[in-house]
């Protein structure tokens, strides 16, 4: 837990990284799936 | 292999293979987050170690998207394998946003460690053409209505984009860079050591596995909508 909460001077740039890293990956699973489904609605059965 | 490029058969069995494919990739994610937090700091380069954990899964994704890229171009090119032309298309997007994130997070280690947050080496410039092949790719194909014309002359691209990947592999050899050279796959075996080594090696893992998942389900969403678009033109003619 020390590790997490301790990184000192460098949080600026660590949190920023771990941050924009986890708003692509999510971003892109939420656009993906929104797509996907949205696809599958409108497909003919 | 070019068995399962039949449409249906994609659609099968990437129904079956999708469920454990997400696990895995939560599950490793869980993991590799979890390590990469909880290592120890560096000797070296302190606490930022911990942006390794992202930067270079996302550097390492972001080359093996676009080898991929090339190598669909080639059998679509080739074999005239719709799904392949598919593929190529649908993982585009997907190497763009994980160049753009190793750049981001790139920079974010380099203003720390360096003292810049960019500077014009071999290696950062050649990334960063990767990103824009990436946009040439996804504007190309979006420039051209006819989709098998599209295809042909985004594959095109593909494959001389592809010239850039050595490039940027081999740039810290050939160029005297700030970005420090090949320090993981060299024959005198990794410079890095286990502890931070491991984490590294899930996290690769992780985002490779999802880089796949999000493939698959962005192959499903364009067959579906092909699909659909096919039935509309049938029911108007």
């Amino acid at each position: 837990m020390h590790a997490i909460i301790g990184i000192g001077k460098y949080a600026a740039f660590i949190w920023p990284a771990y941050g924009i890293s986890a708003i692509g990956i999510i971003g892109a699973v939420a656009l993906t799936m929104l797509a996907y489904y949205r696809a599958k609605r409108q497909s003919p059965k | 292999m070019l068995a399962y490029a039949n449409p249906q058969r994609f659609m099968e069995l990437s129904h079956r293979v999708l469920p454990w494919l997400c696990g895995a990739t939560a599950v490793l994610f869980a993991v590799g987050l979890y390590l990469s937090v909880t290592v120890p700091p560096d000797y070296q380069q302190g606490e930022t170690v911990r942006i390794m954990f992202v930067h270079v899964p996302a550097a390492w994704v972001a080359m093996m998207a676009y080898g991929f890229m090339a190598l669909a171009s080639l059998i679509g090119l080739v074999n005239r394998h719709p799904l392949a032309d598919v593929a190529a298309k649908e993982a585009a997007p997907l190497g763009a946003l994980f160049t753009a994130m190793a750049l981001i997070t790139g920079s974010l280690w380099g203003r720390p460690m360096w003292g810049t947050y960019w500077v014009w080496d071999g290696r950062l410039t050649s990334f960063l053409l990767l990103f824009f092949l990436y946009l040439g790719y996804i504007a190309l194909w979006n420039a051209i209505e006819n989709e098998v014309r599209a295809a042909r002359a985004a594959a095109v691209l593909a494959l001389i984009g592809a010239v850039n990947l050595p490039i940027i592999e081999f740039s810290v050899q050939w160029w005297t860079t700030l970005h420090q050279g090949e320090s993981i796959f060299r024959s005198g075996g990794p410079l890095i050591s286990a502890v931070f080594l491991w984490p590294l090696f899930i996290m690769a893992v992780a985002y490779t596995l999802l880089f796949f998942t999000l493939l698959i389900v962005r192959i499903r969403t364009e067959i579906l909508e092909r699909r659909t678009r096919s039935a509309a033109l049938g029911s108007s003619s």
